[in-house]
């Protein structure tokens, strides 16, 4: 049903409250509710880590903020995290390589959460290349980025029997 | 006699005849064989239904029968059975059940007052008592048992013969209001029930009895819990599983496979007298038993207990003390001093199947949108299952599904999607993961959470240790230094190497101040360094495990609204199948709120009595279980809409009125709504709402409170509730009570009537003298009808309904149309007509 102007003389003071002001009301509102769907899903997208990191090191616990800090200048929800792998044939592998986003509400770290329950991750018993994680799982509490929240990237699992020359990340949100 | 009940009804002078059927039970014998595998015999009253044990067999049409069937001609008064399995009826449990046909005058009339053989009603009914129905609360409630007194002639002993031969106790009794001046067709249905007692006479038999609303009474049906189910602590075995209605947040869980006083070990262990030696064949020490660990050997004479100083191998254990006797080969259990993590893994949630939807995808915009072909039962927050992949829903519009994340894969057209039954479910108070953590087995008997073996080392936290962790490749021990090992970490709890490429975590079997030992070798690179640790907190027979999801599922639908709920209840549960299913639809279309029902609400708490359960709901929704003219149940949904198809009872169409006022007025309201476990006390509590009225508190001056606990899930369900209990305990709520003629006789509880009477106190709003309201009680006799009616607070007055396009505006409108219509009201004065302040305080919201 196609959005219509609600008439002013239908509520004027003694107009008797008619079913047709509440089923022009009930199809603007469904008429609202799909158009913003669709410019929701279109426009909504926001980029927070979308590249590459080179020369990847081994023998620490952890790798942090490589991707540098995210800032973030409105709310959003995290919606998609992927760790990539381009072009690993040649050593020996085992272990696994994951990554993880830390949230902090300023730059002090030292209180940060994770937004996962289940890091992205690959596996690298027989790894293939140019692969994507498919496995990433947001916790529902730390999932939502308040304005001027703070996200960091991390490797906290790195293969072992050789050096990642190449690894892609990608985390993206949409404003809700 | 070609007019109706209606004209009868209401004509001065007319004859009034109760008609009354009576169904008692006989057993019989001494069947003489007809031919065949036919039998006969001959009974003195007329038969409608012959049953072996407790199955009927088929009325047939003839004496030529079939296996299995009766036939009774009712000109002869021979009743003819071939059984079942044609066998002699002598040898069988042949019951007989009779109708018996009374009035209160001489009649020949249908067997079945419809089209049935003509039998004599003998005028043997003195009086029937008058049939009350009202309701247990003004305003909601369950109708109390309607009942009656029927009292019969005896003077010639008819009855002497049969009042204690025949069986009469909870058997059928329906009884009818006619005119001889109306078709039989017209006849009205006064009472319909059971016999539950009788009395007797040299002049009068009588029978007191009930209708089909006393089985209410009956305690809520429940399964119990059982062996069967499982390795149950003993607190929990013989109580009822539960049952939910709805949906359900942070219910807790029972334990089906419990430790309890221990678990039997792989293998058989043998030991020799002076040695603190186990030996094992088949044997997982390093699996099963950990240090502190209590091994018990159940011999015929006394059992024999020993405690586990250290695990040395699969094999190989050492006690803290020399046996005393010598075994080979022997089963041992093991109750351990922490859990073990494979037990406690099968956790109980209800006793039937919880809600699984399913649908498939039919388009696809995103990977975090999708549009699928039904998604009835699909709500924000829900867990779903993407062929084979795990999200939760953000949103639902119509048929298109906005996921919180995307998925793994972009989806396909045809994909299935699934809802799954359980959303969260919880370790005491951390939050575990589909299927990394537990997994939902939804049987239609029973539904489990089934955890895995190493749940609890994923909702741990990691700690990150200094110090020098020394992990060996191929060995058990991690040496420590520069740390007492023992502060930080214990036997069960996980260990890993802080090195970014060692990312698996090994259980630890024991610990001392300087050394780990762990369960399994280590198969890293030998690497020193510091360490992660995670402290688990293992599930026991006693953990507090809790979900959320959605309650039971009946032939593939959600019973979640209040009128589906009841009337699951009635027909399924307690059996009672003579349910309005128009009424039912009805009261969910005007009631359509999810529901938070569990029974019993306490675990091992006792089944409550159905009319219990049913009176929840009831004020949950203000609903009304009632019989209705046929003594079928009723369910309805008080509300305060006017029927444009209600017709004005004026002052000749009663006899008298009467008006009371009763002041039961509320300035605030507390609901407590959607019951939880609150994981961090371990105890039973609600969501609460509170809601202040103004207009009471200003005007009315009322100080007292409300509380009302309602089994409504959704927050803004629950408030509209109270709020509407608030409403309605704005103002004195009025009843009028009405005595009439019969013209009264086709209403029931729950119907409205409108009022026009010349002398009834002028209605808040118009001040004219109409009133609409509900009836609460109704008591009828086959001479007159007598009704309470309830306005409800005046929100009849008050609340705005909805108009039809095509009604006049205020100004024009006449009296009816301003009773039934809501009309828009000026912003400040809140009036329809800014020259009367007469509508002041109507046109509300309801």
């Amino acid at each position: 049903m196609a959005f219509s102007s609600l008439a002013s003389s239908l509520y004027n003071v003694g107009k008797p409250v008619v079913q047709s002001i509440f089923s022009t009301l009930k199809g603007n509102q469904d008429d609202l509710n799909s158009r913003l769907l669709t410019v929701e899903g279109a426009i909504n997208k926001i980029d927070c880590f979308n590249g590459i990191l080179v020369n990847v090191a081994s023998g620490v616990s952890t790798i942090s903020g490589a991707f540098g800090i995210y800032e973030a200048q409105s709310a959003f929800t995290l919606t998609d995290a992927v760790v990539g792998i381009f072009d690993v044939s040649g050593p020996s592998w085992s272990g696994t390589l994951r990554i993880d986003v830390q949230k902090s509400s300023s730059l002090d770290f030292s209180s940060s959460v994770s937004v996962f329950t289940t890091k992205p991750s690959i596996s690298f018993s027989s790894p293939t290349n140019y692969t994507q994680s498919s496995n990433a799982a947001f916790s529902l509490v730390n999932k939502d980025v308040g304005a001027g929240d703070f996200l960091r990237v991390d490797i906290d699992a790195l293969p072992s029997g050789g050096v990642l020359g190449l690894i892609q990340v990608k985390v993206t949100g949409e404003a809700s | 006699m070609s007019s109706t009940y209606e004209t009868y009804s209401i004509r001065e002078r007319s004859e009034k005849v109760t008609l009354c059927h009576v169904e008692p039970l006989e057993r019989l014998l001494l069947w003489t064989l007809d031919s065949g595998s036919v039998y006969y015999r001959d009974v003195d009253y007329f038969t409608i239904d012959v049953r072996e044990g407790t199955t009927s067999l088929t009325e047939g049409s003839s004496s030529s029968l079939s296996s299995g069937e009766w036939f009774y001609n009712s000109s002869t008064g021979r009743l003819y059975i071939r059984t079942s399995d044609d066998t002699n009826p002598n040898t069988k449990n042949v019951n007989v059940k009779y109708r018996l046909f009374f009035s209160t005058g001489p009649f020949s009339l249908p067997c079945d007052l419809s089209a049935g053989p003509d039998v004599y009603y003998e005028p043997r009914l003195k009086d029937a008592s008058a049939v009350n129905k009202q309701l247990d609360d003004e305003q909601i409630g369950i109708a109390l048992e309607s009942s009656t007194n029927l009292s019969f002639y005896n003077t010639d002993g008819y009855f002497d013969e049969i009042i204690d031969s025949l069986i009469w106790e909870n058997k059928t009794v329906r009884v009818w209001s006619w005119s001889p001046g109306v078709a039989l067709s017209e006849k009205k249905l006064l009472f319909k029930g059971t016999i539950e007692d009788k009395g007797f006479s040299d002049s009068r038999a009588s029978f007191r009895c009930k209708d089909a609303i006393y089985k209410l009474r009956e305690p809520f049906p429940l399964e119990r819990f059982s062996v069967s189910d499982g390795t149950v602590p003993d607190a929990y075995l013989d109580t009822p599983k539960r049952q939910v209605y709805g949906q359900f947040d942070n219910l807790q869980c029972v334990p089906i496979d419990a430790i309890k006083s221990g678990y039997s070990i792989t293998g058989t262990v043998s030991g020799n007298v002076g040695s603190a030696s186990i030996t094992g064949l088949g044997t997982s020490f390093l699996d099963e038993i950990s240090p502190g660990d209590e091994l018990t050997w159940s011999r015929d004479v006394e059992p024999l207990t020993f405690t586990v100083a250290s695990v040395n191998s699969d094999t190989s254990l050492t006690l803290d003390d020399e046996l005393e006797d010598v075994f080979t080969s022997v089963s041992v259990t093991n109750k351990p001093a922490r859990p073990w993590r494979k037990k406690n893994r099968e956790w109980h949630i209800a006793g039937h199947k919880l809600r699984e939807p399913t649908t498939v995808i039919s388009a696809v915009a995103q990977d975090n949108r999708v549009t699928v072909s039904d998604s009835t039962d699909f709500e924000e927050g829900d867990l779903i299952d993407v062929n084979g992949e795990n999200a939760y829903i953000r949103r639902v519009f119509g048929s298109d599904i906005v996921l919180e994340q995307n998925l793994g894969s972009t989806p396909s057209v045809s994909d299935p999607v699934t809802k799954n039954p359980i959303s969260q479910a919880y370790i005491k108070t951390r939050e575990a993961f589909i299927d990394r953590d537990w997994t939902v087995t939804n049987g239609t008997t029973d539904s489990k959470i089934v955890f895995t073996d190493t749940a609890e080392r994923n909702v741990a936290r990691p700690k990150l240790l200094s110090g020098s962790f020394t992990f060996t490749n191929g060995s058990r021990t991690v040496s420590v230094s520069s740390k007492d090992a023992q502060n930080e970490m214990q036997t069960r709890d996980w260990i890993k190497s802080d090195n970014i490429s060692h990312t698996t975590y090994y259980e630890i079997l024991s610990v001392d101040e300087s050394e780990i030992v762990l369960r399994a070798a280590y198969a890293g690179g030998t690497n020193t360094g510091g360490a992660t640790v995670k402290n688990v907190e293992l599930i026991s027979d006693e953990s507090l495990i809790t979900v959320s999801g959605s309650g039971l599922e009946r032939s593939n639908t959600w019973i979640k609204a209040a009128g589906s709920i009841v009337n699951d209840i009635l027909q399924q549960e307690i059996g009672i199948t003579d349910v309005d299913a128009a009424a039912i639809t009805e009261a969910d279309q005007e009631a359509p709120y999810k529901m938070s029902l569990i029974i019993p609400e306490a675990l091992t708490s006792e089944p409550p009595i159905v009319r219990d359960v049913i009176k929840n709901i009831n004020e949950s929704v203000f609903g009304s279980l009632v019989n209705d003219g046929d003594f079928n149940l009723v369910y309805r949904v008080l509300h305060q809409d006017k029927p444009p198809t209600l017709s004005v009872l004026n002052d000749d169409d009663i006899i008298g009125f009467s008006q009371r006022f009763r002041n039961k007025t509320y300035s605030k309201v507390k609901v407590k709504y959607r019951p939880f476990v609150d994981i961090f006390i371990g105890e039973n509590t609600f969501k609460f709402y509170e809601f202040s009225s103004d207009f009471t508190s200003n005007f009315v001056e009322a100080s007292d409170e409300l509380e009302k606990t309602i089994h409504l899930y959704d927050e803004n369900d629950a408030q509209s509730i109270c709020q509407r209990y608030a409403l309605y305990h704005s103002l004195s709520t009025s009843t009028i009570s009405i005595s009439s003629k019969m013209n009264l006789m086709t209403k029931n509880l729950g119907d409205k009537l409108w009022l026009s009477l010349d002398r009834l106190a002028k209605r808040f709003g118009n001040r004219d003298r109409q009133k609409i309201g509900v009836i609460t009680k109704i008591s009828k006799n086959g001479d007159a009808v007598s009704v309470d009616i309830n306005d409800l607070g005046n929100t009849f007055s008050r609340v705005m309904s909805i108009a039809p396009n095509t009604v006049s505006d205020y100004t024009s409108a006449d009296g009816d149309e301003r009773l039934f219509n809501a009309y828009v009201c000026d912003n400040s004065l809140e009036v329809p007509d800014i020259s009367s302040d007469k509508e002041l305080g109507t046109n509300l919201i309801g």
